[in-house]
C-alpha cells in the first residue's frame, strides 16, 4: 500500500447502546400503535376494509422481509466466499438478519386468519372459488390452510435459526478471538446457503405467488430473492451511513461503501435480468394463465386502469435509473451519491413489492381498480418498519457493531479498491 | 549507466536522449516514488511493472476516454441490433411467429442484451490496444538491457519521456536519483532499425500459405462430386422423429402427413366477402341471385358437354347471365384517387409482366408466345384475342376481372399469382389502352399536345 499502513485502532465497546436512538424505545410501541390505526382506518374507510388492510400490511411486510432476507443472504455469502473485505460491516448484516424474528412473528396474525379460513387475503382459502375450476382443485394437495401454517413453520424454523447461528457465533467469537469458529461458521454457511434458497423461495410463493392462485412463474422466488439481495445491501449503505454520523463504525471507509454500491449495482442488473426472464417467457408461451399476471398490469387492450404507469415506474425506477445512475465508478465512490441512490432503490424495492401484491386487491367484482395508495399503506410501512428496526435494536443494542474478534477484521479494515 | 549504452555517444545536446529510466526493487517505493514524480509537474512519464500495482491508478491519474469509448459502442451495438431486427423482421420481410408483431420488443431484448456487451467489448479490448500505442514494433526503452530483464522478472521501471516540457537530461536524471531507486539509465534513440525482424518474412509466407488452404478446400468441395453419404455426427438432430409434409403417414387413413384444414377455414386475411372486389360481380344482383339461380360463369376449361350425336349441329352458346359488375368497385376508384397515375402504372407493370407475353404489349393478341405458336401452327393454340376486338370492348369490367381471375379458352386463370388490387389495376390499364386506340387531340394536354406538335 502507498500511504503508511494506518495504524486501526477499534472501539471495543461500541455499540448500538451507545447511542441514542429514537427507534430503540419508540419502534416497537409506536409500530403497534400505527398498525391498529391503519387496521381500524382501513376497516372504516375502505371497500372490503380487511382485504385493503392485509394487501397494505403484505406488501410492507414482504418489503422489510427481504431487507432481512438479504442481509442473512450477504452473511452467507461472506462465509462461503471467505471475504474478508466485509467483516468490518458484517456484524451490521448479522443484526439486520436477526430481524427475520420480529418479521415471523409478524406473519403470525396472517397465518393465524387463514387456520380461521379467511379467504381476504388468499383467494385459496375459499373452498367454493377452488373446485371452480379443475386447474385450481389439482393445487388443493399444497394451498390449503394446514400445509400452508405448517410451511410457514419450517420457514421461521430455518431462516430465524440460520440467522440466531451467525448471530451467536460471531458474537462468541468477539470474546474469544478463535479462528476455529469462521471456519465452523464457513462450514455451516455452505448447507445453509441451501436451506436458505429454499426457505426464501418457497415463502415468496406461498406468501406473494399464492395471491393468484391460479398464475405462477418458476423464477418468481429468484426474483424476490435479486430484490432482496438490492435492498439489503441499500439497506446497509444507508444503515453504516447513519450510524457513522452517530460516531459509530468509523473504519468503514469510501472503499467499502465502492464495493457495496458495486454489489448492488451488479443485483440491480440480475434482478432486471430475472424480472425480464419472467416476463419474457410468459409473453412468449402465452398461456392465458400465465398471461394474465402481466396482461392486468401491462393494461391489455380495455382494463385502462393506470397499471401500466406503474409498471413503466417500475422498469425506469428499478433498473434503468439506477443503472445508469450508478454506473461511473466517481459515483460509487462519492459518499453523498451512494447515499443517495441507497434511499432511491429501497423506495423502488417498495414500489416493487407494491406492484406485485396490490393488484390483487380488487373489491368489486365487475369493476377493475387502479392503483391505490393511502394514509393505510404509510401507516403499515412505519408499523412493520418500526417493530422490525425497534426490534432489531433491541436484540442487538448491547453487542459490539463491529465483530471485533473477527481474524480478517484488520485485513477489512484496510480494505483497499484498487 | 552510458556503459550500458554501447551504442550512445558522449553528445553535448541532447537529441537522442529519448528518456530517463529509475529501477525500483519493490512496490511501496515506487508508488512513494510516482506520487514525487507527478508532485514535479512531469506529466509524459510512465510506470512499467510486471504485475498490477495496487495504488497506481490514483497517483497517476491518467484521464481516460475509454469509458466513453465503451459508452459508444454500447449504443453502437444497441441501436445495430434494434435496427437489424427491425429492418429484417419489422419491415422487409415481416413474418409472424406464434401470433406476436412482426417486429415485437420483448422477442429483441435477448439480441439487444448480446449485440450491445459484444460491441462494448470489441470497442474496448480495440481501444486499449489503440490507446496503449499499440501495435508498435519498436520502444526504444527495450534497448535497455536492464529494462528489459527488470519489468519482465521482478523490478518496476518508471520513466520520463524526453518530450516532456520539464525535461532536462541531467535535471531529471538527478531527481530520479534523489528518489532512491536502484538505478537510474539514460536512454538513447537508436536509429529505428528498417530491416524487417528475422523470420518474419518467413512467418509472413508461411501465413499466407495457410490462408489459401480454407479457399482450396472449399473451391475443391464445390467441384467435386461426393457418393459417399455425410457423416451424421449427431444422429438425434440429423434424424428427427417427425413427419416431413410430403411423407407418408400411416396414422391417418389417406396416409397424407399435411393436414387439410377443417373444412370452412379461412386463412387470416383471406375472408373474401365483397364480391364486387373479389368476384366482379354486381353485389345486389348476387345477393338477388345467390338462393335460387345458377348464375356461375360457363366453364372455361371444362370440355363442353359431349353431344350424344357428333354429327349434330354444336349447341348454341350457352347464354351467359352472370351478374357482372359494370363499374370499378368502391375501393378501386378510392385508390385511383389516392394513387392517380401511380396506379395506372402498376396495372401497366403488371400488364407487362403476365398479360404482354400473349397479348403483346399494346393488347393487340400479338405478343411473342402467340406469334410463336401461331408460327408453329400448334393444332390446338388457340390465338389470343386482342383487347381492342369488337368483342372485349364493351366487356363489362367485372367479366374481364373474372376472365383474368379464372381464365378463358387457352388461358389460364391467374387468381393465385396476381393479387385483386392488381386485377383491377390491370384492367385500369387495360382500359387506358382502348381508350388510346379511339383517342383524339382534344384528349392530349394541351402542353403534351404543343410538344408533339414540336417534334412533327
Amino acid at each position: 500500500m502507498h500511504s503508511q499502513p494506518a495504524e486501526i485502532t477499534i472501539d471495543r465497546q461500541q455499540s448500538l447502546g451507545d447511542i441514542s436512538l429514537a427507534v430503540r424505545s419508540l419502534g416497537v410501541p409506536a409500530g403497534l400503535v400505527c398498525l391498529a390505526a391503519a387496521g381500524g382506518l382501513s376497516l372504516a374507510t375502505a371497500d372490503r376494509g380487511i382485504a385493503y388492510f392485509l394487501n397494505a400490511y403484505l406488501i410492507a411486510f414482504m418489503f422489510f422481509l427481504s431487507i432481512s432476507l438479504g442481509c442473512l443472504f450477504i452473511v452467507l455469502v461472506s462465509f462461503i466466499t471467505r471475504s474478508g473485505w466485509n467483516a468490518g460491516l458484517r456484524r451490521v448484516a448479522e443484526m439486520v438478519a436477526m430481524g427475520l424474528f420480529p418479521m415471523m412473528i409478524l406473519f403470525a396474525p396472517i397465518a393465524l386468519l387463514v387456520i380461521m379460513g379467511n379467504s381476504d387475503l388468499y383467494r385459496w382459502n375459499d373452498a367454493k372459488y377452488m373446485q371452480s375450476s379443475e386447474l385450481l382443485s389439482k393445487k388443493l394437495p399444497f394451498l390449503n390452510a394446514q400445509f400452508f401454517v405448517i410451511r410457514y413453520g419450517i420457514y421461521a424454523v430455518v431462516l430465524c435459526g440460520l440467522a440466531r447461528y451467525f448471530f451467536r457465533t460471531s458474537l462468541a467469537q468477539d470474546k474469544t478471538g478463535d479462528p476455529a469458529l469462521t471456519l465452523q461458521m464457513e462450514r455451516t454457511s455452505t448447507w445453509g446457503a441451501f436451506l436458505f434458497a429454499f426457505a426464501l423461495t418457497f415463502a415468496a410463493v406461498d406468501w406473494m405467488m399464492t395471491l393468484d392462485p391460479e398464475w405462477y412463474s418458476t423464477i418468481f422466488g429468484v426474483n424476490y430473492f435479486a430484490g432482496g439481495a438490492v435492498a439489503a445491501h441499500a439497506f446497509l449503505i444507508v444503515a453504516t451511513m447513519t450510524l457513522q454520523s452517530r460516531g459509530l463504525l468509523k473504519n468503514i471507509t469510501v472503499e467499502h461503501f465502492h464495493d457495496l454500491a458495486k454489489l448492488m449495482f451488479g443485483f440491480t442488473c440480475f434482478w432486471a435480468y430475472t424480472a425480464f426472464s419472467q416476463y419474457f417467457l410468459i409473453w412468449y408461451a402465452n398461456i392465458p394463465e400465465e398471461t394474465k399476471f402481466f396482461l392486468f398490469r401491462q393494461g391489455g387492450q380495455e382494463l385502462q386502469t393506470g397499471w401500466p404507469n406503474v409498471s413503466l415506474a417500475l422498469i425506469i425506477g428499478c433498473f434503468i435509473l439506477p443503472f445508469v445512475g450508478m454506473m461511473a465508478r466517481g459515483i460509487r465512490r462519492n459518499r453523498n451519491m451512494v447515499f443517495f441512490w441507497a434511499l432511491f432503490i429501497l423506495a423502488t424495492r417498495y414500489l416493487d413489492m407494491y406492484w406485485i401484491i396490490r393488484p390483487n386487491y380488487q373489491p368489486k367484482a365487475d369493476v377493475l381498480l387502479g392503483p391505490t395508495f393511502g394514509l393505510v399503506d404509510v401507516l403499515c410501512l412505519i408499523g412493520i418498519g418500526g417493530i422490525w428496526l425497534g426490534s432489531v435494536v433491541f436484540i442487538a443494542g448491547r453487542h459490539p457493531i463491529v465483530a471485533i474478534g473477527d481474524p480478517r477484521l484488520k485485513d477489512s479494515l484496510r480494505h483497499k479498491v484498487a | 549507466m552510458a556503459h550500458d549504452h554501447p551504442k550512445a555517444k558522449p553528445v553535448s545536446t541532447d537529441p537522442a536522449c529519448v528518456g530517463v529510466i529509475a529501477e525500483f526493487q519493490n512496490s511501496h517505493d515506487v508508488l512513494h516514488a510516482a506520487q514525487r514524480v507527478k508532485d514535479a509537474g512531469y506529466t509524459k512519464w510512465d510506470v512499467y511493472s510486471p504485475f498490477p500495482l495496487h495504488g497506481i491508478d490514483d497517483i497517476m491519474q491518467r484521464p481516460t476516454v475509454l469509458p466513453w469509448n465503451c459508452a459508444v459502442g454500447a449504443c453502437v451495438g444497441l441501436a445495430t441490433a434494434i435496427i437489424l431486427q427491425w429492418a429484417t423482421n419489422g419491415f422487409d420481410y415481416p413474418i409472424i411467429v406464434s401470433g406476436k408483431e412482426p417486429f415485437a420488443f420483448p422477442a429483441s431484448m435477448p439480441i439487444n442484451f448480446e449485440l450491445t456487451v459484444l460491441i462494448t467489448a470489441f470497442t474496448c479490448f480495440f481501444s486499449v490496444i489503440l490507446l496503449s500505442g499499440l501495435p508498435r514494433l519498436y520502444n526504444p526503452l527495450l534497448q535497455n538491457e536492464r529494462f528489459r530483464q527488470g519489468v519482465t522478472d521482478d523490478k518496476i521501471v518508471i520513466a520520463i519521456d524526453s518530450t516532456d516540457a520539464k525535461f532536462s537530461r541531467s535535471k531529471t536524471a538527478d531527481f530520479l536519483r534523489s528518489l532512491h531507486p536502484s538505478s537510474v539509465d539514460e536512454v538513447m534513440a537508436v536509429p529505428e532499425p528498417t530491416a524487417l525482424p528475422s523470420g518474419f518474412a518467413l512467418a509472413a509466407i508461411l501465413l499466407a500459405l495457410f490462408a489459401t488452404v480454407p479457399p482450396i478446400l472449399i473451391i475443391r468441395k464445390r467441384n467435386t462430386f461426393v457418393d459417399v453419404p455425410r457423416i451424421h455426427p449427431v444422429q438425434d438432430m440429423d434424424f428427427q422423429p417427425k413427419f416431413k409434409p410430403q411423407k407418408v403417414n400411416e396414422f391417418f387413413a389417406d396416409k397424407r402427413t399435411i393436414r387439410n384444414p377443417v373444412t370452412g377455414t379461412i386463412a387470416r386475411g383471406d375472408l373474401e366477402t365483397d364480391v364486387h372486389y373479389f368476384e366482379g360481380l354486381d353485389s345486389a344482383s348476387t345477393v338477388a341471385a345467390i338462393k335460387n339461380a345458377s348464375f356461375l360463369d360457363p366453364a372455361p376449361n371444362a370440355a363442353p358437354v359431349a353431344p350424344a350425336n357428333p354429327a349434330a349441329p354444336a349447341p348454341a352458346a350457352p347464354v351467359d347471365n352472370t351478374p357482372y359488375a359494370k363499374d370499378f368497385p368502391p375501393q378501386v376508384i378510392d385508390k385511383l384517387k389516392v394513387d392517380g397515375i401511380k396506379f395506372v402504372k402498376r396495372g401497366q407493370e403488371r400488364f407487362n409482366i403476365y398479360c404482354a407475353a400473349c397479348h403483346g404489349l399494346e393488347g393487340a393478341g400479338d405478343g411473342l408466345v402467340a406469334r410463336r405458336a401461331t408460327e408453329l401452327e400448334q393444332p390446338t393454340w388457340v390465338k389470343p384475342l386482342s383487347i381492342h376486338d369488337d368483342g372485349v370492348v364493351p366487356q363489362p369490367v367485372g367479366k374481364v376481372f373474372r376472365t383474368i381471375s379464372h381464365g378463358i379458352r387457352k388461358m389460364p386463370g391467374y387468381e393465385s399469382q396476381i393479387m385483386p388490387e392488381d386485377r383491377w389495376a390491370i384492367i385500369v390499364y387495360m382500359k387506358s389502352l382502348q381508350r388510346s386506340r379511339n383517342a383524339s387531340a382534344s384528349d392530349v394536354p394541351a402542353a403534351e399536345l404543343e410538344k408533339l406538335q414540336a417534334t412533327k
